[in-house]
């Protein structure tokens, strides 16, 4: 699934480390995600979205699904 | 970054060394197991089996304990292949005559009293054998499931 994570990440200026401290998994999972090489579970989703303070619909691209 | 990555290799491989030491050192001890009387070796040898495969169980509860959603997907697919590519592995290794040979030689060297007491120690020895190659099969599968998702294009 498409996302906008890295893009959201840029304008915070947050590494991948970062995120990945925020919504607590490992950077290499906050990658995966990122590159669309994981579709994240639906808590998950939430998680990220509230780390960016937006809604899923604005981190996840729900027209690839 | 470095130091960190061999730090974390070392205690890795510090983990899974009792599931190598154990049966090399079995393997190493068969010399002296083959003077002992079969009682004694076939103790020794499930004792070595249920060692390495509680072992192995205790490792992946451990790993387990931590992981978030991407690593137990890891996890989960890792360990479906790896237990099908180590019993797959078994099965080659035991064609291949040499080392067919190699393990029908202990067995036969540790049960000097009775051809039961060998076959029995072959089963043992084999079981074994299933075990640390499913481990292996496991670990190499998980090593490529998070090189594939750990590359990164930042």
């Amino acid at each position: 699934m498409k996302n906008f994570i890295r893009v959201l990440r840029a304008e915070k200026g947050w590494s991948q480390a970062e995120l990945a401290e925020r919504v607590q998994v490992s950077r290499n999972s906050i990658n995966a995600i990122e590159n669309g090489r994981f579709d994240p579970s639906l808590p998950l989703a939430f998680k990220i979205a509230d780390a960016f303070k937006l809604s899923v619909e604005e981190v996840f691209d729900k027209t690839d699904v | 970054m470095t130091t960190l990555n061999t730090r974390k290799l070392a205690r890795c491989a510090l983990w899974i060394s009792p599931v190598i030491i154990v049966p090399v050192a079995f393997f190493a001890a068969t010399p002296w197991l083959a003077e002992q009387p079969d009682a004694l070796t076939l103790s020794v040898a499930a004792a070595a089996a249920l060692f390495v495969m509680a072992y192995s169980l205790f490792l992946s509860a451990r790993v387990n304990r931590r992981l978030d959603e991407v690593q137990v997907a890891g996890q989960r697919f890792s360990s479906t292949w790896g237990m099908t590519v180590g019993s797959v592995a078994a099965v080659i290794v035991m064609m291949i005559p040499p080392l067919m040979n190699a393990l029908a030689d202990a067995a036969l060297r540790l049960g000097t009293e009775s051809p039961e007491e060998a076959v029995k120690l072959g089963i043992t020895i084999g079981f074994m054998l299933v075990v640390v190659l499913q481990l292996i099969g496991t670990g190499a599968i998980s090593f490529w499931w998070t090189q594939r998702l750990g590359k990164s294009s930042e």
